[in-house]
């Protein structure tokens, strides 16, 4: 673990209706500011996510990014592609980074 | 005062039934009756009564008379205390009346009369300048040229313009009498008398002893010296006008019964001068003071202390320990009411309620007898006049006609509001006249009812405080700083005024081009997985 940041390690069953989240962010898209990593932004009720209860809802920095195990991604459609792509069960590390204070 | 309210209450609670349902019988009489002639008999004895009497007193006469169940009401405490209050308000005015005669009224004279005689003085010296040489010494005096005879007009009309200026000045009635001289009006006549008095003296010593014969220089010496008054006049403007105009300070000013707050801007003014202003937007802005509604906090304070008593167990102490003994006393007491577990904040919540209860239910009775009463009578139009002269009132009669089907929710609303010794019968009969003739609606007549208004509103023998003591540590001609205090005191109450600089205002200036407004789509964001 990085000085400043958590991982947390989740895994997901993929649902019914998908995997349970929405995410946005990107490098052409930033979601917060000019930070290109991938955010969480909307649980879905009753979703895989909801049921886990782990995935938290992030819209501020410093909040949970979206990270895979071969990094923290930061394109948003190769990132839609491959989580929708993935069939049954998901690793994600949630990356909590902690507020830099100046 | 609780029993007072429920006694009150409960008279009213058994005598609403029965009232409203006869009520509703004599309206129906009166619909009937209406036609054939006017409904001045019916119910309204009292319309013809004298008409200075405060509507309560009728009410009473009323009561005996008409009906038994307002009996209860009517003679509650509640009658009592409103008859209290207003004989003492009869008092204060007795007394006012009194003061206001003496006293004053020879200051203000004396004002007057040294500031007609300096006029006086001012007004005539020009012309006495260019007069005299003629009567003394008319032989030697050397003719007067053209050039000379056009200053005559010249200082002929500077005369009238400084007589215009001066008449629009100062010759206005005065607005109020203040303690203390007034400092820049003192100073100015000071400045003008040694200025009058300077010139005469340059006048007599090189003029009338050598007895000049120029002429034409005697004129224009008497031009500049109105030049110099008209400058002085200007002077006069500046400092007593224009100076307090820009805003400086900002006076924050609050009544000391009930707390109602205004603030307003004023320039640098001595206290005195700010207090008159303070006066004068006082009776414009503050709502009237009712003493009426203060009974009830005064009454809850009495009760707060009232079951605590303080008994020395140890026994007579020395006498240098008395002090002691009462600060201890004192402290107990406040500290067993602090712990002791009253319930007045309980009975204070219920009694607010219940009262706002009863205010609305009570004004929506009003509200409705009202707008049924302007019904009842409708504007004349231009050819109806000439064809029937028959039935025509004139405003004060269709007042009359109209007033008995709402007096009694009038009234009693205006008692539920503790208004009721604000508006005389007569008073309230002359508002509808009035309302009536200018085509009023129903709710602008009630307007004045529903709210209370500032204290102009009322009539003038309302304005029961003209006489105001200024209280203030600094002297009342020094200028308004930043944090003075002074109390505005009269007989009821005092006004507390706090004075607080308006700070220096920084303005920035940026610029934002009007071609850097873009916008663009926000693409797609969030993807569900």
């Amino acid at each position: 673990m990085d000085g400043d940041v958590e991982y947390e390690e989740i895994t997901l069953e993929r649902g019914n209706s998908g995997l349970g989240f929405s995410i946005a962010g990107g490098t052409d898209n930033p979601h917060i500011g000019d930070d290109p990593s991938i955010f969480i932004t909307k649980i879905i009720a009753g979703g895989a996510a909801a049921q886990d209860g782990r995935l938290r809802y992030s819209n501020t920095p410093g909040k949970s990014v979206l990270c895979l195990i071969s990094g923290c991604p930061d394109d948003h459609k190769d990132t839609s592609q491959s989580l929708n792509g993935l069939i049954n069960i998901i690793y994600l590390i949630n990356k909590l980074r902690k507020r830099y204070f100046a | 005062m609780d029993t007072e309210s429920a006694y009150s209450g409960y008279s009213y609670y058994s005598g609403r039934s029965r009232g409203s349902h006869r009520h509703g019988e004599r309206s129906r009489d009166r619909h009937k009756s209406r036609s054939k002639e006017s409904s001045r008999s019916e119910k309204s004895v009292t319309i013809n009564a004298p008409p200075a009497e405060p509507l309560l007193g009728d009410q009473s006469v009323r009561g005996e008379e008409v009906q038994d169940d307002n009996w209860g009401e009517t003679t509650t405490a509640v009658t009592g205390t409103s008859e209290h209050s207003l004989s003492q308000e009869d008092i204060v005015r007795i007394s006012k009346d009194l003061d206001d005669s003496v006293g004053l009224d020879c200051k203000r004279y004396l004002n007057v009369a040294l500031s007609v005689i300096l006029g006086l003085v001012v007004f005539l010296t020009p012309l006495a300048f260019l007069i005299l040489p003629h009567l003394l010494w008319p032989d030697r005096l050397r003719a007067c040229g053209t050039a000379c005879e056009g200053l005559f007009i010249s200082v002929a009309f500077k005369l009238l313009i400084l007589l215009l200026a001066v008449w629009a000045l100062f010759f206005r009635p005065p607005r109020a009498g203040l303690p203390r001289i007034f400092v820049f009006r003192a100073l100015l006549a000071t400045l003008v008398l040694l200025f009058v008095l300077s010139y005469w003296l340059f006048y007599g010593v090189r003029i009338l002893d050598s007895q000049d014969e120029d002429y034409q220089g005697i004129v224009q010496y008497a031009v500049s010296l109105v030049d110099a008054l008209l400058f002085i006049h200007y002077l006069a403007i500046v400092l007593l006008e224009l100076r307090q105009l820009q805003p400086f300070f900002s006076l924050c000013v609050t009544r000391s019964t009930d707390g109602a707050t205004q603030h307003y801007n004023l320039g640098q003014l001595s206290i005195q001068r700010a207090a008159v202003v303070i006066l004068e937007n006082y009776y414009k802005d503050f709502p009237v003071h009712n003493p009426a509604l203060l009974a009830a906090s005064k009454s809850r304070a009495a009760k707060h202390l009232a079951g605590l008593k303080v008994y020395n167990v140890d026994g007579p102490g020395e006498n240098n320990a008395a002090a002691g003994i009462a600060q201890s006393q004192s402290r107990a007491m406040i500290a067993a009411a602090a712990r002791r577990r009253d319930s007045s904040h309980n009975e204070l919540y219920y009694e607010e309620a219940e009262h706002e209860r009863r205010v609305r239910k009570r004004r929506a009775r009003l509200v409705v007898a009202v707008e049924e009463a302007f019904t009842h009578i409708r504007r004349m139009q231009e050819e109806e006049q000439k064809k029937a002269p028959g039935d025509v009132m004139d405003p004060r009669e269709a007042a009359q006609a109209i007033f008995p089907s709402m007096a009694r929710a009038l009234q009693k609303y205006l008692r539920t509001t503790r208004q009721q010794h604000l508006h005389s019968m007569e008073s309230i009969q002359q508002h509808l006249a009035f309302s009536i003739t200018n085509n009023m609606t129903p709710k602008a007549f009630l307007e004045s009812y529903l709210t209370t208004g500032p204290t102009l509103q009322y009539g003038k023998d309302r304005w029961l405080a003209r006489q105001w003591t200024l209280i203030s540590e600094a002297s009342v001609t020094s200028g308004l700083k930043d944090g003075s205090v002074f109390l505005l005191k009269c007989i009821d109450f005092s006004l507390v005024v706090t004075t607080k600089k308006i700070p220096y205002i920084q303005l920035a200036e940026e610029f934002i081009d009007p071609k850097s407004h873009k916008f663009m789509l926000r693409l797609q964001s969030e993807t569900s997985v």
